[in-house]
């Protein structure tokens, strides 16, 4: 039986492998680092004492799934070099443990190499202090979340080192700038502020949190990401970008243009958490080249031919930024594409 | 009689491949059957007759008002006088679909040269919009972000915006993003095909495993106007999921659970208790046996059903039940904490009798009880955050068991914490680690 291979173990490949291996089919995942789940593997729940939809709960099954699979063939630490053929007949060329080495009679492909965290490019404005705790990124911060410790005396629940008093949250960070080359919106940073702001009060009662924010998106699943859902969960916001950071002693010294009065100001915060702007992967330049794919002009890729014609699938952020639950979603349309087209063996 | 692949309540998406009819929703009556096999009955003239169906797609608009009853919405734009006024985010902030809309209309009447201002409070992106919002700002709109209680609406040509910065009085036409309230139709479909309703009064509730476009209900799909406001911001590709979905599926329809569930017809008191609690619409009554049954097709398994059926009338074909010895008892969820404990990767907690159960919901008192016998017997129970059960709302009815017995517990002067309730999600494997080793030494 030929193979179908997905390039990429995030959740959008992850999800299209489980699809396919369920329908019988034969799949080699190919997956550049030495585990499944990119960007996603190190994050962490934000439910307070009732869930807050963060979409981490559709992952762990599914990874576990494909880890398990055996109808799922993986690749670990390896990269796509080159790519030939045509659909029902492409070859690929994989570099693994310094090596090249073909896989050939590969049926279709689907591409889901995801998308790089700001905070990889560059630091971006304004100018962070160096060597500061008091600045997080807002994956950071997820790292923290997966360590979460909700039982027994615990006095520093997030291990933060202290416990924050005032915390601001720095929206559209390498986003929705063209100096920090995104004219974009990444459309999630807005979601996982509001859980991670409810998260933090969850664990620090007092905590007096806002958002600094250009506009205020949707929260993926949640019926109403509103104003005034923010002023009901006691959540604080603020129209503006900051202008500079300063650390102190006691604290960070955020001065900012409070735009509704023009007036200079600033406020002093013990934890800032930066959000990440959703940017292109590494690889889309690669990726468009090699299959014919058409770059958008925020450099993410859109197809010229439809997958039914040309054999590669595209999934996930390779195609612009989107929540996990969209990841989950554009891998499953990819594969169920492919097991409508050529069928499922049936043996479930 | 013929089979459809695809029944549309609604608007029909038309997809060209599949054998598909639309069906208005105030024609239908009734559903019955599952995913692969549904028998939907419609009056059509005075006549009822039956249709029968593979998947059932919901796809129904929203009812669209003007939040302000003498200005228009700009769904009703017509050729306006200068300059063009375009107002959202007066009640509540406008979906990304809306302000799309709004975005586009803007740019095409400043590209025809026309003078337009566009207000709002925040702009909502989708794969769309971020590209409408700079080809209208190149077009010439003038975009003016307000903040609430800044701006006063004068009537349908003019309004005044005051904040510390700044001052302006407009005449014009002004268009309104329209409010989007749910069809009124939603509620007699939900109870139609039994599915769950949100407290807005959408086919979606609040849970992440509902989407994208899913209603809990296998084979049974909320587009548009049907799902959520907030969760669609991108129909297009909502609508070519669910149809790809349905195309991978009609090639190879199977249950989700190898075990059967069933009802003992002749135990079963026909109450509709069962058919209430199930958040997949697996049970439907069956007229010849005067009693419950279940769909396996559309059951995922759950054994919600299981739990709270008053006769004991639904088993699992072919399970035994366990005896148990073990005095220190964990049950875990699947979905939460037996996937954190993989996750976990060692099992160092062998000296425990874990079993996992399908959801908080499959937990019997008898159960929780018999384990519970001894009094150095203690149970731990492990499950989903509230709004996290994959089961939509199994987690309640466990809640509820567990709550049961600790107040039979300590009316018999027992310590109520001998059977406990926590709730964790898959990726809090440390506070796993943490509960099950206090939990052991009794220090919880
Ligand atoms: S907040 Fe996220 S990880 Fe936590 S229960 Fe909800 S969906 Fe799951
Ligand atoms: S989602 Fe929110 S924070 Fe992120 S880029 Fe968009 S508007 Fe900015
Ligand atoms: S096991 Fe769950 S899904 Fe199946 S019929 Fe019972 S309640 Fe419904
Ligand atoms: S709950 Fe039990 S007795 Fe009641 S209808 Fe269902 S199967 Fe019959």
């Amino acid at each position: 039986m030929r193979k179908i291979a997905v390039v990429g173990g995030g959740m959008a490949g992850s999800a299209a492998a489980r699809e396919l291996s369920a329908r019988g089919l034969q799949v080699v995942l190919i997956e550049k680092t030495k585990e499944l789940g990119g960007n996603i593997r190190e994050y962490g729940c934000k439910a307070t004492e009732i869930c807050t939809k963060c979409n981490l709960c559709l992952v762990d099954q599914i990874l576990q799934e494909v880890q398990e699979s055996k109808q799922i063939k993986k690749l670990y630490e390896s990269k796509v070099r080159d790519l030939r053929g045509q659909a029902g007949h492409f070859t690929l060329t994989i570099e693994r443990d310094g090596r090249l080495e073909d896989i050939e009679e590969v049926d279709q492909l689907i591409l889901a190499t995801g998308f790089t965290k700001w905070s990889q490019i560059e630091g971006g404005l304004p100018e962070v202090p160096p060597g500061t705790s008091r600045v997080l990124w807002a994956s950071e911060l997820e790292e923290l979340l997966l360590e979460r410790k909700d039982r027994g005396n615990i006095e520093d629940p997030l291990s933060l080192g202290y416990i924050p008093e005032k915390v601001v949250f720095l929206q559209c960070n390498g986003s929705r700038s063209i100096k920090e080359r995104a004219r974009f919106c990444s459309r999630v940073c807005c979601g996982y502020s509001f859980r991670m702001a409810m998260t933090l009060k969850k664990f620090y009662p007092e905590l007096d949190a806002s958002l600094f924010f250009i506009d205020l998106q949707t929260g993926g699943n949640i019926q109403d990401l509103s104003f005034r859902r923010l002023e009901q969960e006691g959540i604080g916001y603020m129209n503006c970008k900051p202008i500079k950071l300063k650390e102190t002693e006691s604290g960070l010294i955020i001065t900012y243009e409070d735009r509704s009065t023009g007036k200079i100001e600033e406020v002093q915060v013990d934890l800032l958490i930066l959000s990440e702007g959703m940017h292109p992967g590494a690889q889309n330049q690669f990726w468009a080249e090699l299959c014919n794919f058409q770059l958008d002009d925020d450099g993410f890729l859109y197809p010229l031919e439809e997958g039914e014609e040309s054999g590669i699938f595209l999934a996930g952020s390779i195609t612009g930024p989107g929540s996990i639950a969209d990841a989950v979603k554009s891998g499953k349309n990819a594969a169920y594409r492919i097991i409508s087209r050529q069928g499922g063996d049936g043996n479930v | 009689m013929e089979m459809y692949d695809v029944v549309f309540i609604g608007n029909s998406l038309q997809p060209s491949d599949l054998k598909s009819i639309c069906v208005e929703p105030d024609m239908l009556l009734a559903c019955k059957g599952e995913l692969g096999n549904f028998t939907l009955r419609i009056q059509k003239e005075k006549e009822t007759q039956e249709i029968k169906t593979r998947t059932v797609i919901i796809n129904l608009l929203d009812i669209r008002e003007s939040p302000l009853a003498e200005v228009p919405t700009w769904d009703e734009l017509q050729e306006p006088e200068e300059p063009v006024i375009f107002l959202q985010d007066l009640k509540d902030l406008t979906p990304a679909q809306i302000n799309g809309k709004g975005l586009e209309l803007a740019r095409d009447l400043a590209q025809k040269g026309k003078s337009v201002y566009y207000f709002y409070r925040s702009l909502r992106f989708n794969r769309r919009n971020d590209e409408l919002y700079e080809k209208a700002r190149r077009a010439g709109v003038v975009f003016y972000q307000y903040r609430n209680g800044d701006l006063e609406v004068k009537g349908s040509d003019g309004l005044i915006c005051e904040s510390p910065a700044m001052e302006l009085e407009l005449h014009g036409t002004i268009f309104l993003a329209p409010d989007l309230k749910p069809n009124m139709q939603l509620e007699r479909l939900a109870r139609i095909f039994n599915i769950r309703i949100s407290p807005e009064g959408y086919l979606q509730v609040e849970n992440v495993h509902l989407q994208p476009t899913y209603t809990g209900k296998r084979g049974v799909y909320a587009l548009e106007g049907a799902r959520n406001p907030a969760g669609r911001t991108d129909p297009d590709q909502e609508e070519a999921f669910t149809l790809a979905e349905i195309r991978s599926l009609l090639s190879n329809i199977n249950p989700l659970t190898e075990e059967e569930r069933v009802v003992d017809a002749e135990k079963c008191a026909f109450c509709y208790t069962c058919y209430r609690v199930c958040s997949h619409g697996a049970l439907e009554p069956d007229w010849e046996e005067d009693a419950m049954k279940v769909l396996q097709i559309a059951c995922q398994g759950c054994d919600t059903c299981l739990n709270v059926c008053p006769a004991g009338a639904i088993s699992i074909e072919g399970r035994e039940e366990k005896k148990k010895e073990a005095n220190l008892k964990v049950f875990m969820c699947e979905n939460s904490a037996a996937t954190a404990l993989q996750r976990l990767g060692k099992n160092g907690f062998s000296d425990l009798d874990i079993e996992n159960v399908p959801c908080l919901g499959s937990l019997k008192k008898k159960d929780l009880l018999q384990h519970l016998q001894k009094s150095e017997d203690r149970v731990l129970v492990l499950g989903c955050f509230e709004e996290a059960c994959k089961h939509l709302f199994g987690e309640r009815w466990g809640d509820k068991s567990v709550k049961d017995i600790q107040k039979g517990l300590k009316a018999l002067h027992f310590k109520e914490d001998r059977l406990t309730l926590l709730r964790l999600s898959p990726r809090m494997e440390k506070d796993l680690e943490k509960i099950l080793s206090l939990w052991k030494e009794g220090n919880l």
